[in-house]
């Protein structure tokens, strides 16, 4: 009778254990891409406060009393927005390969199927998921773009300075300072609505991984 | 002996701590923007109701280590006034519970004041024990707002790694970071009542920092 019991639960344990492997590969990877979504998001959001900083120490550069020191925060705050844009690129990189990854074992799995129209209503869902990552994936280009076009713009004001720091050198530059600073205003609310965008996103992808 | 040595590391432990929570305006702005940006994307916050709302605080509670008890925020403070939202007033709050013994030690809390007394209680940092307030979890986003909701004193959001938790509002102290004011407005003896009248308003050096949170309080 114990040995039984014994093999009753042995039995029901692996039968639970092998319902929790049967995660296709397909969902098994929109869990990861979900993640990978997630740290984009906490990199944004770092990049959003860095360029606030760096913002505010360009109009300390033309409107505060301690131009020295401001200018060396915006230094230091540059090469930090640099160095988590660095972060940001490999991350958009992952999360591409992993839409990639996901779509072509959907695509597999979806193959597999014998009803046809089971097969129609899962490559109509396939179609929703690919167009939906198109969107996201021209914006994220797009604001990547200007991201380029702005920190070129920083580098060069820093180039600038290093070679000519002086009360008149500011002023004489006081255009471009306010043009970055324009510039970084519209890409602290472009990155917004491009969070927004990737939160839906993530929604969507763990929707499918079942988290 | 044994007794002094115990307080001398209690006060070791807590002292960096305290110490690390009151952060400088340029550092808070963007900070508190974070936290309002996400409960806004994640329809955590109603704004239907940040349109009534006279006054908003937005905090990071951290729980000091373990044995010392009681937590600390470190945020910022605003009211609408008739121009709109006024400028940032740095805040820290000591003790109490809020939100963190519901979860965990680091929660990001939105509270809405509802009624001008209350933005006032928080301007003078004053204390606030359990029952002094009526505190309640705030509706979230794109949920029907009644009278109830509008009146009350708080409407309160708490976030920690996307749980949405339960109000724990024990006793807490709110204080005024006068140093952080002063240094941001360039004005040694702003007060927080003036900073939230206007009278003293965003410095032009700091205003492309609080744009994100004026545009996300739309």
């Amino acid at each position: 009778m114990k040995n039984t019991l014994v093999a009753l639960v042995a039995f029901w344990m692996v039968l639970s254990f092998s319902g929790r492997a049967q995660n296709s590969d397909s969902l098994n990877l929109a869990a990861d891409q979900a993640a990978s979504m997630n740290k984009l998001d906490d990199l944004m959001g770092r990049a959003q406060k860095r360029l606030s900083y760096i913002m505010t120490n360009l109009a300390e550069l033309t409107d505060g009393n301690d131009a020295n020191n401001s200018f060396d925060k915006f230094k230091d705050n540059l090469s930090d927005l640099q160095d988590i844009r660095g972060g940001i690129k490999d991350r958009v990189e992952r999360v591409r390969d992993l839409q990639g990854q996901r779509i072509a074992a959907w695509t597999k799995e979806v193959s597999g199927l014998t009803d046809k129209d089971m097969r129609k209503m899962t490559n109509a869902q396939i179609d929703k998921a690919k167009s939906d990552f198109d969107v996201l994936d021209k914006q994220l280009r797009e604001v990547g773009g200007d991201a380029n076009d702005l920190t070129a713009l920083l580098e060069d004001l820093k180039k600038y300075f290093a070679s000519s720091f002086t009360p008149d050198s500011i002023k004489t530059c006081a255009p471009m300072i306010e043009k970055a600073r324009a510039s970084g205003q519209e890409m602290v609310k472009d990155v917004d609505i491009l969070r927004d965008n990737i939160y839906k996103q993530k929604k969507e992808v763990k929707g499918t991984s079942g988290n | 002996m044994k007794n002094m040595l115990q307080i001398l590391l209690a006060t070791l432990i807590a002292l960096p701590a305290m110490n690390g929570r009151a952060e400088s305006l340029d550092k808070l702005v963007p900070d508190c923007a974070e936290i309002l940006g996400r409960m806004k994307r994640e329809d955590i916050i109603n704004m239907d109701l940040v349109k009534e709302a006279k006054g908003i605080v937005i905090l990071n509670v951290t729980g000091f280590a373990i044995g010392i008890g009681g937590s600390g925020g470190d945020g910022i403070l605003m009211a609408k006034t008739d121009k709109g939202w006024s400028g940032p007033v740095a805040i820290t709050t000591d003790g109490g519970t809020l939100g963190i013994d519901v979860g965990g030690q680091d929660n990001d809390i939105v509270m809405l004041l509802m009624n001008n007394g209350v933005v006032s209680k928080w301007a003078t940092g004053e204390h606030f024990s359990s029952s002094s307030a009526s505190a309640v979890l705030g509706p979230k986003g794109g949920a029907a707002i009644d009278t109830t909701m509008k009146t009350r004193d708080f409407n309160v959001y708490i976030w920690n790694k996307g749980a949405k938790l339960g109000v724990n509002f024990g006793g807490f102290d709110v204080n005024i970071n006068e140093e952080a004011n002063a240094n941001y407005y360039d004005k040694p003896l702003v007060s927080a009542k003036d900073i939230l009248n206007s009278v003293a308003e965003v410095p032009a050096s700091k205003k492309d920092g609080m744009a994100r949170i004026y545009d996300l309080l739309k």
